[in-house]
């Protein structure tokens, strides 16, 4: 863990407590989630290995998909993505490489309770089962870098 | 979405903040350009407002703790439903944390996070803010002052470890009008008594605190923020009334301070 997240993110306990708090269901926002270094990798990771994700096709998104074990499941640049719940995971945490966007999260009345916006390196960590949330690109290409606990 | 902060006037506060050796020595480097902090908090439309974690340098603001402890407070807000005790800094230049809050760049820096228009630059009211425990909460309510019409607030938390269950959130509203008959939560029913509903409810028909007077409304909360060491709300007053709250406190107290700039 240490070797891949910022050194702030490492100590789970204030995360939990964040996530918790909020008053419609747990999810949290991280800042400069990976380490510089990790995210330079990340980022420069072969993009011409990318795939049409038919699984996800709703999402628009071409992706490389990997996992290296089978409860954990790697997806990669979303190209271009319209309004979706994600469902697949039971946790799914989604970290922006570049492009712009913003992440709508809706309560259970599908009001908007909160806009995130995709900065380079930040992190959205959020219990699916209970999320309701979209992703609108503005610009350019949003590239992003998620997993999804199953 | 919200237009967006001009990019190149964010460069220029990084490049002021840069420059002063007091604001330098404050802000941790990742925060001098306070662009992305902008454009965060101004993607919100109900609510204009942004929180940044590990804000200040630990060793100034581990300064100001330790002076933030040695000062005396007193009952503030006495006779309405917002339960703390303050001591008003902005006139005493002697107290830790007024060298920076005193600053114009810092002043300059805050309203650009927000987008906001200091009609009386230089002016600000600074207090630092100490709940007890077992302190009864705020009252949803604005800032917004039609006397001395305020542009934002910034609120730094102190309070190391801190949980959920330690109480003291901040919650941020979303609120549409209500009618009279519809209120299920009235001011003159919560004096001296502990704010518990907030706990309860996210949403409430409640007598909010507005601009001039209580008001009917149908809120709904869109956050709470954990008052956690180090953490920093930049709460907007101009573009939005920013509805806000703190529920109840449990045994730990509760400290920070809060600014206004107008």
């Amino acid at each position: 863990m240490s070797d891949w997240l910022h050194d702030k993110h490492v100590d789970p306990a204030p995360i939990a407590e964040d996530a918790r708090c909020r008053p419609h269901f747990s999810y949290v926002v991280l800042d400069h989630f990976f380490r510089p270094e990790v995210f330079e990798r990340v980022v420069e990771g072969d993009v011409d290995k990318l795939v049409e994700d038919r699984a996800f096709v709703e999402w628009q998104h071409a992706a490389l998909d990997f996992r290296f074990d089978p409860a954990c499941r790697i997806r990669a640049e979303v190209r271009s993505a319209t309004p979706a719940v994600p469902a697949e995971g039971r946790i799914a945490l989604v970290v922006y490489l570049s492009g712009d966007g913003v992440l709508e999260i809706f309560d259970n009345k599908d009001r908007v309770v909160d806009r995130v916006v995709a900065f380079e390196n930040r992190a959205v960590l959020f219990a699916t089962r209970y999320a309701r949330c979209s992703f609108t690109p503005d610009g350019k290409e949003p590239r992003v870098f998620a997993t999804q606990i199953v | 979405m919200s237009s967006r902060p001009r990019s190149s006037e964010g460069a220029e506060i990084a490049a002021a903040v840069a420059a002063s050796e007091v604001v330098r020595s404050w802000i941790r480097p990742e925060w001098h350009d306070p662009t992305p902090l902008a454009v965060q908090a101004w993607a919100r439309d109900a609510v204009r407002y942004v929180v940044a974690d590990d804000f200040f340098e630990p060793a100034k603001l581990d300064a100001l703790h330790e002076h933030h402890g040695r000062l005396e407070y007193s009952q503030d807000d006495v006779g309405l439903n917002y339960d703390s005790t303050a001591i008003r800094v902005d006139k005493q230049p002697d107290v830790v944390g007024t060298e920076l809050l005193l600053d114009p760049v810092w002043h300059r820096y805050a309203a650009f996070v927000l987008g906001a228009s200091l009609n009386a630059p230089g002016r600000t009211v600074v207090k630092y803010r100490r709940h007890p425990p077992g302190s009864n909460g705020f009252w949803p309510h604005t800032d917004r002052d039609p006397e001395h019409p305020k542009a934002l607030a910034v609120l730094g938390y102190l309070n190391r470890g801190w949980k959920g269950e330690d109480g003291g959130l901040l919650q941020l509203w979303a609120t549409e009008p209500a009618d009279d008959a519809e209120l299920a939560v009235r001011w003159d029913d919560w004096e001296n008594r502990e704010l518990d509903f907030l706990e309860r409810s996210p949403e409430l028909t409640i007598e909010v605190a507005a601009e001039l007077g209580v008001r009917p409304m149908h809120a709904r909360v869109l956050d709470q923020v954990v008052p956690r060491y180090n953490r920093v709300v930049f709460l907007d007053f101009q573009t939005t009334p920013s509805f806000h709250s703190i529920t109840p406190t449990g045994p730990r107290p509760r400290e920070g301070f809060v600014q206004w700039l107008y």
